[in-house]
């Protein structure tokens, strides 16, 4: 008969699977960070050059319908939001770094939407400026998904078209306000031109308001 | 985020990474082959149970009942290698088993070897094995079993497949872990095989129950890798089911019959390690392979459809977003560093499967390594969830 021992190699390669976890969660977790410090700056320069903006506008020194072509923050505020979007399926819905960078991140979204219905107004420009009010609690609201994808496809079409993502859970006073202002009572909702439409859209609906725009 | 099935699929990923890399520090113990010559020329009987084998058998001698020509080639070989000592031995049609067990009574010499007859030998396989029965213990010594020339596609994938699990088996074999003595040339000690009683009859793996009983009576078997046997695999998807449902049924049955050998110290690495994980290995990787296609590929497939459908399938603005909007903070560094961690660790099991099993790499490597991390998943899976499905509702199957 072969004498026969349990040999000690599962501990050793228990402990370097292990290790081996233990470093991608670590490594997971130093990127998680640094995209957060990225978004985050990313927020705050944005916001900064929004208050240079209206700084000279109250000077006189820019006329802001001279920049209406030429957009002060064009679309680098959409790519925020992708990223922060990405942090949200990384992290979680319900990170509390993300409803931080999410909060200030709809108010400047507030900042750039007030900012072009006033280049709406006074220098006639036509950028369709639409409010996209959601939660991200399925209970709530089971079409939100759907209908936030259906409007980034349309914004991705028209460059002319501006959307506002609101989480309309986050807390954020100001969206409160905006919230009882438009009278969103269901979810999703989109103000399309300041008219609130109620229920899902889909993009038959989105294009259809479009070209009446 | 952390779900549920984000841990279910992480504790799926740390098995399977602990298997490799367990494999891995065993291989550090292999020691290297000396090559052993052959001192005396003992007498061995080789067993070649046929079942309408026509047209393969005049290449490789028992009929098993076959109704075919089998018998006449058989005895028209036995004509032209007068000098061989070859002797058929017929009867009624009654499995692998019985076959092997009519040839081990009129078996003469020392070994015994079985041999199937669609499997080819290389001329010295006996002068390389026979020399390392060193010890009384010894009760089986395997050459490599590798595919020839794999042909299409499938050939290919099993080939693959076929060298990975020859690399396991050597490396089982150093923990004295072997689970299975294959049909194609095997070589046993006689006397051995004879005092365990022999074959099983009516097993679905004969060859396997054999294993685990001469593993229960603490017998030793040698994986070498000096010496091949050439089998044919099969060519065709049906034919492949039908085997596979075969040998994993016979490895669950035959796993249940020797359960009690699970956990038990005096088996040693085979009692910890290797009966648990026959035990339980087909309905962790059929449950595994569920979870993970489901959550990585049909759940992501799905939504990602049901968006598309919601824009009319016009996804050539998405295209463009992403390739201009594309960001490295974008990627999920943990699952990236995770799988990176495994292909790598995958890419080191195939670079010694090649070098255990002496194949070079080839344009069967790269077309089939390939094929096998893709598919072989798949159709195994799909393999055993075969053999659940006929063990719930009963089926009874003939070798």
């Amino acid at each position: 008969m072969v004498e026969r021992k349990v040999k000690g190699r599962y501990l050793v390669a228990f402990l370097l699977t292990a290790s081996i976890f233990v470093l991608g969660i670590f490594l997971g977790m130093i990127m998680s960070d640094y995209k957060t410090t990225k978004i985050y700056n990313s927020e705050r320069d944005l916001m900064s050059t929004f208050l240079v903006h209206n700084l000279q506008t109250d000077l006189l020194i820019t006329d802001p319908c001279g920049l209406s072509n030429n957009s002060l923050v064009s679309q680098e505020i959409f790519k925020v939001g992708d990223r922060l979007s990405a942090l949200e399926n990384d992290l979680g819905k319900k990170d509390p770094q993300v409803i931080s960078l999410k909060k200030y991140y709809t108010l400047l979204e507030i900042k750039d939407y007030l900012y072009y219905k006033n280049l709406n107004e006074k220098c006639k420009t036509n950028f369709v400026l639409n409010l996209f009010f959601y939660s991200n609690d399925p209970k709530k609201c089971e079409k939100c998904e759907d209908q936030g994808f259906v409007l980034s496809y349309v914004r991705l079409k028209n460059q002319n078209i501006r959307t506002y993502s609101f989480d309309v859970d986050l807390g954020v006073s100001i969206l409160d306000y905006l919230v009882k202002h438009y009278n969103i009572t269901e979810l999703p909702s989109v103000v399309f031109n300041e008219k609130t439409h109620k229920g899902f859209l889909d993009r038959a609906d989105v294009e259809e308001m479009l070209n009446e725009h | 985020m952390i779900t549920t099935i984000a841990i279910i699929i992480w504790a799926i990923y740390f098995v399977f990474m602990y298997f490799v890399i367990f494999w891995l520090l065993t291989f550090i113990e292999v020691e290297p082959e000396i090559k052993k010559n052959i001192m005396e020329y003992p007498d061995v009987t080789i067993a070649i149970p046929a079942y309408n084998e026509e047209k393969t058998i005049a290449k490789t001698i028992l009929n098993d009942g076959s109704n075919d020509n089998t018998a006449e080639i058989v005895k028209e070989q036995i004509k032209i290698y007068k000098e061989s000592n070859i002797i058929l031995i017929n009867q009624k049609n009654g499995g692998k088993g019985k076959a092997l067990n009519a040839a081990l009574k009129k078996a003469k010499g020392k070994y015994f070897v079985s041999l199937d007859a669609d499997s080819f030998v290389r001329k010295d396989a006996l002068k390389v094995i026979l020399p390392y029965f060193i010890d009384e213990n010894i009760a089986a010594v395997l050459p490599l079993l590798k595919i020839k020339k794999p042909n299409n596609l499938l050939e290919k994938i099993q080939w693959a497949e076929y060298m990975v699990n020859l690399f396991y088996k050597r490396l089982m074999a150093i923990l004295d872990c072997i689970q299975v003595t294959p049909g194609p040339f095997s070589v046993y000690k006689k006397s051995i095989l004879q005092k365990i009683g022999g074959y099983a009859e009516d097993n679905l793996t004969e060859d396997m129950e054999l294993t685990l009983r001469l593993q229960k009576y603490h017998y030793k078997i040698i994986q070498v890798n000096d010496t091949e046997v050439y089998t044919v695999p099969p060519k065709t998807i049906k034919a492949f089911f039908k085997q596979r449902n075969r040998w994993y049924k016979g490895t669950l049955i035959n796993a249940y019959k020797y359960k009690n050998m699970a956990f038990k110290k005096e088996y040693g690495d085979f009692g910890i390690i290797q009966m648990p994980r026959l035990l339980v290995e087909g309905f962790l990787a059929v449950s595994a392979f569920f979870i993970v296609s489901y959550t990585t590929i049909i759940r992501p497939l799905y939504y990602k459809l049901h968006n598309y459908s919601l824009i009319n399938f016009d996804i050539i603005p998405l295209m463009s977003k992403w390739f201009s909007n594309f960001s490295l903070l974008d990627l999920d560094y943990m699952n990236l560093f995770l799988s990176f961690a495994m292909t790598l660790i995958v890419f080191v099991l195939i670079y010694y499967a090649h070098k255990q099993t002496k194949e070079k790499f080839s344009l069967n490597s790269l077309i089939g390594i390939p094929l096998y991390i893709l598919f072989y998943s798949i159709l195994a899976s799909l393999a055993l969830l075969s053999v659940y499905l006929d063990l719930i509702i009963r089926k009874k199957q003939k070798w």
